[in-house]
């Protein structure tokens, strides 16, 4: 189905239609909020939100990314505000420690690693832990990912990089039995 | 991918683990309800902007009356005055009132054919 015909005609009126996003990416778009707001009800409250949100401004989407990403970005920023409200704190890590690269490509290429590293994972930021999904998980373009964070696309890399010196910082320092 | 982290295998492995454990399913009826709340919230947003329109009409009408009976309202009193005294005068009232309720008539009927 052709969705700028579709949107087309919303704005002409046809507001049922809508709900053919709402099916097609319902789920996928929860899955990114959820990974986000553990709690699933109010996971579900922030999708219907940013689909509500969608619907609104739907005269400003303009095409220059597919509907999923520009509903995505949305419920990114319903998250990320829900998340602002609550306060919550999280891990931070001196991010100076000098690394090698290669030390950190060792321990993320080390399948054995992988549960250690599914521990790390949960205690970083949001944010991190959804640049992560958006590019392991969802193996989307990095423009796509940019578009979504609101990062500027050129920082995706750099960011993905820390994050992985993070997760790295983390296994070490939960491997000499030191408290972060 | 667009860089050289694909060989991260481990750490492909840790977020899709990771991922699959929160994944959501959204109840069947996700997409009627939400289509529920964007209904009511149109509903609720048509209502509130005809309520400003009302508010702002009737504030407008009402300070132009105001105005003008402020400014003129000696010269309109005369005036009535006259045409209550003087025929010729008075004769004009009732073709402007047959035209007034005209107007309203037709203002009713053209509404009810461009709302239906």
């Amino acid at each position: 189905m052709d969705e700028s015909k579709l949107i087309a005609r919303i704005l002409d009126g046809h507001t049922d239609d809508y709900g053919y996003f709402i099916e097609r990416y319902g789920d996928s778009v929860a899955s990114l909020v959820a990974r986000l707001v553990p709690c699933h009800e109010d996971a579900e409250e922030l999708v219907q939100d940013a689909f509500i949100s969608g619907f609104n401004h739907i005269g400003s989407f303009l095409g220059h990314a597919s509907f999923h990403t520009w509903i995505s970005r949305i419920a990114y920023r319903c998250a990320i505000s829900h998340l602002r409200r609550k306060r919550i704190t999280y891990v931070e890590i001196d991010e100076r420690t000098p690394v090698t690269d290669a030390e950190i490509d060792d321990v993320m290429a080390d399948s054995r690693r992988a549960e250690l590293l599914e521990r790390a994972i949960d205690r970083l930021r949001p944010d991190e832990k959804t640049l992560l999904t958006l590019y392991y998980y969802d193996n989307m373009p990095m423009k796509d990912i940019a578009y979504i964070t609101g990062i500027e696309p050129g920082n995706v890399a750099t960011k993905l990089h820390r994050i992985r010196k993070k997760l790295y910082l983390i296994i070490k320092k939960d491997d000499n039995g030191e408290r972060i | 991918m667009e860089n050289g982290y694909n060989k991260d295998n481990a750490l492909r492995q840790a977020v899709n683990n990771a991922t699959e454990a929160n994944k959501v399913k959204l109840p069947s009826n996700f997409a009627f309800t939400t289509m529920r709340r964007i209904e009511a919230e149109r509903c609720r947003t048509a209502r509130r902007n005809r309520i400003a329109a009302i508010v702002s009409l009737a504030a407008m009408c009402s300070g132009g009356i105001t105005t003008l009976v402020y400014l003129c309202a000696d010269a309109i009193i005369s005036n009535i005055k006259t045409m209550s005294h003087d025929d010729a005068h008075f004769a004009c009232v009732v073709p402007m009132v047959i035209c007034l309720s005209f107007f309203a008539v037709l203002n009713t009927i053209l509404r009810k054919r461009m709302n239906g």
